[in-house]
């Protein structure tokens, strides 16, 4: 019975905690995102969709048309 | 080690809160401030009647991306009684309200939605969000539809929206 306390206190008290959509307003910030090349990495979330025919899942948002 | 599984997966259980709003639900009401004016909203106003609940914020592209299709279904069923509000969950007011002036600019007109200001974000809480967006459609102080995400296009929310106000 211990042992099974002392692995639910591993989830009860563990360091992450769930951030609910409605509270990530920081983490959506672009300055959470410190690229080390902040140009580079522009050209790259415009680029990565077009050539990829896919987007979503990253910041990235457009048509999917090249031209935003 | 023996593990008790039943009891892991309960208490795995409490941890996790899989289940957010749902169909059939009793909607909350709630007296809110209009964004940028001194006004209230008070949800007693639309009781009655078929309206969409939207919870967006500035920071989410999606959200914002949707707002002219919401303006437009607004217009088109605003004889039917219908109402759009857009509950606004930004920590800043100013932000929020920047983007509805950058909208109506946009639009040449003034918007058609009811935008509100939850600062305390009361409603996602409530409601449970999942995600953000998410539009409810309410009739008579019931949620009879959930939509998770923006939308694409008004046909699904027009055909909807029809389907209730019959």
């Amino acid at each position: 019975m211990i042992k099974i306390l002392l692995l639910s206190s591993l989830f009860m008290f563990s360091a992450c905690t769930h951030v609910s959509p409605y509270d990530k307003e920081d983490l959506a910030s672009t300055k959470m995102l410190n690229p080390a090349n902040p140009q580079e990495s522009a050209f790259e979330s415009h680029v990565f969709p077009i050539r990829e025919g896919s987007f979503g899942a990253t910041s990235g948002f457009s048509g999917g048309c090249g031209c935003k | 080690m023996k593990i008790n599984t039943k009891l892991i997966s309960l208490l795995l259980l409490t941890q996790l809160s899989l289940f957010g709003v749902e169909v059939g639900d009793t909607t909350k009401a709630f007296t809110l401030p209009l964004l940028s004016q001194e006004k209230s909203f008070d949800s007693k106003s639309v009781d009655n009647s078929v309206y969409l609940l939207n919870i967006w914020a500035q920071w989410c592209k999606g959200c914002k991306a949707e707002m002219p299709l919401f303006d437009n279904v607004a217009k088109k069923y605003a004889k039917d009684g219908f109402k759009i509000i857009a509950v606004n969950i930004d920590s800043k007011e100013k932000k929020a309200s920047k983007f509805v002036r950058k909208l109506e600019s946009k639009l040449g007109h003034k918007s058609n939605i009811i935008f509100v200001y939850d600062k305390k974000k009361s409603l996602p809480k409530y409601y449970d969000a999942k995600v953000i967006p998410i539009s409810l459609l309410i009739k008579n102080g019931k949620i009879e539809k959930v939509f998770m995400g923006s939308f694409s296009d008004e046909k699904e929310l027009s055909q909807e929206i029809e389907r209730l106000l019959k």
